[in-house]
């Protein structure tokens, strides 16, 4: 093994590995797309199974596209940014279609869509305080989004509506709260000058 | 059961109660001993995941109490 680090030129960096757009994860994540038209189809026919299948096909595929990141290894943050991307466009427009549909109460679903937008604005002043493309990492946010998944089934399959999504609102409000402070106030490591 | 269901509507709330008791359990304790290990964090990042930790406790708590509230009510 010494010998193989010995023959390396000591003057030449390793290459940064380039990983294309076009990926197995990333065709993956942006599958996601696809279960939004029937997605909308179940709702406005009245067909609460069918929306919830549609609404677990989104979340299982949420999970698979980072498994295939890491099984193909074509982690990169494009990825990262384009899986946080989906997941708010996707999220959203469920969201908004339920409110509109009168599967889920409209004021929490309108906060929820604010709030994840807000988020997404922090995220790109994060980005420019850092100096390049970067996703923020948050555990916090990565429990809501989940948890954003769930309001998702449970509005879709008619269960405790109101009890899951009115607590949610001050759940994401304080990660909100919590992540804004850590993006935009606190010293950021490894930021370009 | 119609064509417009893929299961009856029992094995449907079944499946969901399931499915959110099992997540929200399993949020609950694996996030509570990550949250006690992380207790005395020090640094912003493990500050970072104790909070995430927090939220997630919540997070299956309120899960856990849908299902039962869904079932006793």
């Amino acid at each position: 093994m010494a010998t193989l680090t010995t023959t390396a030129p000591a003057t030449e960096a390793p290459a940064p590995r380039v990983v294309p757009k076009i990926n197995p994860a990333n065709a993956i994540t942006a599958s996601r797309f696809l279960t939004l038209p029937p997605f909308v189809w179940a709702v406005q026919n009245g067909y609460h199974q069918w929306a919830t299948l549609f609404v677990l096909i989104c979340g299982l595929l949420d999970k698979v596209d980072g498994l295939a990141a890491k099984v193909f290894d074509c982690r990169s943050t494009f990825g990262e940014l384009f899986d946080a991307i989906t997941d708010g466009i996707c999220y959203g427009f469920c969201l908004a279609v339920l409110a509109y549909y009168g599967w889920a109460p409209v004021f929490p679903c309108v906060s929820v869509i604010v709030l994840g937008v807000a988020n997404t604005g922090m995220r790109t002043l994060y980005g420019m305080r850092l100096g390049r493309a970067a996703n923020y990492k948050s555990f916090a946010m990565e429990h809501i989004v989940g948890y954003t998944a769930f309001l998702l089934g449970f509005a879709t399959a008619n269960f405790e509506v109101d009890f899951y999504y009115w607590l949610y609102v001050p759940l994401m409000l304080g990660v909100m709260i919590h992540d804004t402070k850590r993006m935009l106030i606190d010293p950021v490591p490894g930021a370009l000058a | 059961m119609t064509g417009e269901e893929l299961v009856s509507h029992t094995v449907f709330v079944w499946f969901i109660s399931i499915m959110t008791a099992g997540v929200a359990g399993y949020y609950f304790f694996a996030r509570s001993f990550q949250a006690v290990k992380l207790w005395n964090a020090d640094t912003p990042e493990l500050r970072d995941k104790r909070f995430g930790c927090l939220i997630g406790i919540a997070i299956g708590a309120i899960g856990a109490i849908g299902v039962l509230k869904y079932h006793l009510s």
